[in-house]
């Protein structure tokens, strides 16, 4: 087993929200993240999985400490990220990096090509040198499969796939050891899809990255995953090995989310049970009592009503959080 | 199947343009396809492949001046809707075929309530009075699945939920029992649990009133699911056509086989690679000559300067490719 590079204590993020009342001091407390503990192995991809609202893109950010969490810590190679001060945060931000769902709206539309991945670069005093620098950039846009020469053109020349591989090389360009890919192919078409996950694939074995791949699909992640997460409404509810997680997924969420995803096979499908979550997930501000999920769950009764589930140990490799499982 | 029946739309040549600066786009090019009574037809394809355009131009809801239905003909009936004026057509749209769009956080009008919206077209179709009309949309919201009808007709949109709002419109969409609904990427904003509610409700409301459906997507698996027959379109074209299991077990265009190799599979292990499609989506503003299809394919030879003619394979199974026989 392969040494942890991340890892993630009880956080907690509360946001508070005044409750838009003009009469009332309401504080209401939105609990995006409500005690997630987690941790990252070298070299690893860890997919996480949930739907909106479930807190994924919120502990990526807590991870990459852009947001501090009102309760427990993030550590990253044994340092605790909130307890360091600026300088040194910087020099574990050359370490981590983050590709973002849109590349319409993470490529600044004024910058070339070239100047975008360039940027991190210069931030950090990577390489001085303007040549050299531009060398770097070139291979940089060889390595994610683009034509060196687009480096003067802007953003808006390229198809969303492609933006996506600029904005992969600028997350690439200071030699990072771990990337948060949040929905990095949520945008594209069915056909790049593919393409940028064999690119993610390729480049994590070239450089031995680690990723924290964020999505809402478990499909998409049983490809590229070594591990996987499903989070609800603030927790995990389950966290395996990919294989046992599709093979014998123990969580009824997860159950329910693996049977959501249709199969492009229409023999296996007219054939195939499916389990089907009644309502919508609640919301973050008044989740309910005991196990959050109890409200769409098939199989909670009394008891998940008033006891909080905790995350418990079924096999070597799968973790479930579920009153029902024993 | 359905040599019997005859169609209840059918559409020939369809060419719809827009203009834009850089010149015109053939964005629906020589679409021809039929739709039986009570039929789930798919369409398929990415971005720009011309999927909405159909869609808009059954409805004639194609945005003027820019957009424009050059030439072909849409036959609901065997009558051509084309050449019906406006107010003609406005007894059709709603009424004998409605559209669910993508986007239920812009599709309906944000000031009026739900009441107001769901009552419109029953008002104006079927000349119910606005009680008939109300009970009517209780009944509706519940078919729907919608918890407490009646307290959701005083919300507005902005008081729902993805979900939700997307169940009105389907609400709407089958208010006037339509003879087809087209479902143009119902799901696609939505969260999957709730992608698999909507579609459920959808098919089984179609199912027991033997509404035609029409559904757009670009997900090959809610195709595979719902769909009977399926259509796939690439850069405003159809280069395949056929039933369901024909066209997902043996694929007969190269683009088919290409979008089906890519989806992941759920118990692919993480160390194989996706096949994926070379090359990007294409830019309808700068085709290649032949066959679109050409720059990404791995079939060609000489034939494909040439565009192909979509020609029968077997009884119900039709592909745009000079090739396809080579394909394994």
């Amino acid at each position: 087993m392969s040494k942890s590079l991340i890892q993630i204590n009880n956080v907690k993020m509360h946001y508070k929200s005044s409750g838009l009342s003009l009469f009332r001091k309401s504080q209401q407390t939105v609990k995006a993240l409500d005690g997630v503990t987690l941790s990252i192995n070298e070299k690893e991809t860890l997919g996480l999985v949930g739907e909106s609202g479930s807190g994924k893109t919120t502990l990526g950010r807590c991870v990459l400490n852009l947001i501090k969490p009102t309760e427990g810590y993030v550590s990253f190679n044994g340092l605790i990220l909130n307890e360091l001060n600026s300088k040194q945060m910087r020099s574990i931000r050359k370490q981590i990096q983050i590709v973002f769902q849109d590349p319409y709206a993470s490529l600044n539309p004024r910058m070339t090509c070239g100047d975008i991945i360039a940027e991190p670069i210069i931030i950090h005093g990577l390489i001085p040198n303007k040549t050299e620098r531009e060398h770097k950039i070139k291979s940089l846009l060889e390595t994610v499969g683009l034509n060196p020469n687009i480096i003067n053109r802007y953003p808006n020349e390229f198809s969303g796939g492609q933006r996506q591989r600029i904005a992969i090389a600028r997350a690439l360009a200071i030699n990072p050891k771990f990337i948060v890919l949040d929905e990095p192919i949520s945008s594209l078409d069915v056909s790049i899809q593919a393409q940028i996950i064999n690119l993610l694939k390729k480049l994590q074995r070239q450089f031995n990255l680690t990723y924290l791949f964020i999505a809402h699909d478990l499909s998409v992640v049983s490809n590229i995953s070594n591990r996987v997460a499903v989070m609800y409404l603030g927790h995990i509810v389950e966290i395996a090995d990919t294989a046992d997680l599709y093979k014998n997924p123990k969580h009824p969420y997860t159950k329910a989310l693996i049977s959501a995803i249709p199969i492009p096979d229409p023999t296996l499908e007219s054939q195939r049970k499916r389990l089907i979550l009644k309502g919508e997930v609640p919301s973050p501000i008044n989740p309910p009592s005991g196990c959050v999920f109890r409200t769409r769950c098939p199989i909670a009764d009394e008891k998940c009503s008033t006891t909080n589930p905790t995350l418990k140990k079924i096999s070597e490799t799968q973790h479930v959080s579920c009153l029902k499982i024993s | 199947m359905n040599e019997l029946k005859s169609p209840l739309l059918k559409i020939e040549n369809l060419q719809t343009q827009f203009k834009t600066s850089e010149g015109i786009i053939k964005a629906a090019n020589n679409v021809s396809f039929e739709i039986y009574p009570g039929e789930v037809i798919g369409i398929v394809g990415e971005s720009g492949c011309g999927k909405s355009v159909t869609a808009l131009s059954i409805m004639q809801l194609i945005p003027k001046p820019h957009g424009e239905i050059k030439d072909g003909q849409i036959l609901y009936k065997n009558k051509d809707i084309l050449n019906l004026n406006e107010k003609e057509m406005q007894k059709i749209r709603g009424n004998e075929i409605s559209i669910i769009f993508q986007e239920p956080m812009t599709s309906l009008n944000p000031v009026l309530t739900i009441e107001k919206q769901l009552t419109e077209q029953m008002l104006l179709h079927l000349g119910l009075k606005y009680k008939d009309a109300r009970l009517k949309a209780i009944e509706l919201l519940e078919l729907v699945g919608m918890p407490d009808p009646k307290s959701i007709l005083k919300k507005y949109p902005h008081n729902l939920s993805g979900g939700m709002r997307q169940r009105i419109m389907i609400a709407i969409a089958i208010s006037c029992n339509p003879k087809l609904i087209i479902a143009d990427e119902p799901t696609t904003s939505l969260d999957v649990t709730i992608q698999a509610q909507i579609l459920e409700t959808l098919k089984s409301i179609c199912e027991t009133s033997d509404t035609a459906l029409v559904l757009i997507t670009h997900n090959l698996g809610i195709i595979a699911r719902y769909a009977k027959r399926v259509i796939v379109m690439y850069a405003g074209k159809i280069v395949e056509e056929g039933n369901a299991v024909d066209l997902y077990n043996s694929p007969k265009h190269p683009y088919t086989l290409g979008l089906l190799r890519s989806v992941p599979k759920l118990n692919s292990s993480p160390d194989a690679n996706l096949e994926a499609i070379p090359g990007n989506p294409p830019d309808l503003n700068n085709l290649p000559n032949g066959c679109s299809f050409q720059p990404r394919c791995y079939l060609i030879n000489e034939k494909c300067n040439v565009e192909p003619t979509i020609t029968p394979v077997s009884d119900q199974h039709r592909t745009a490719c000079w090739n396809y026989t080579e394909l394994n």
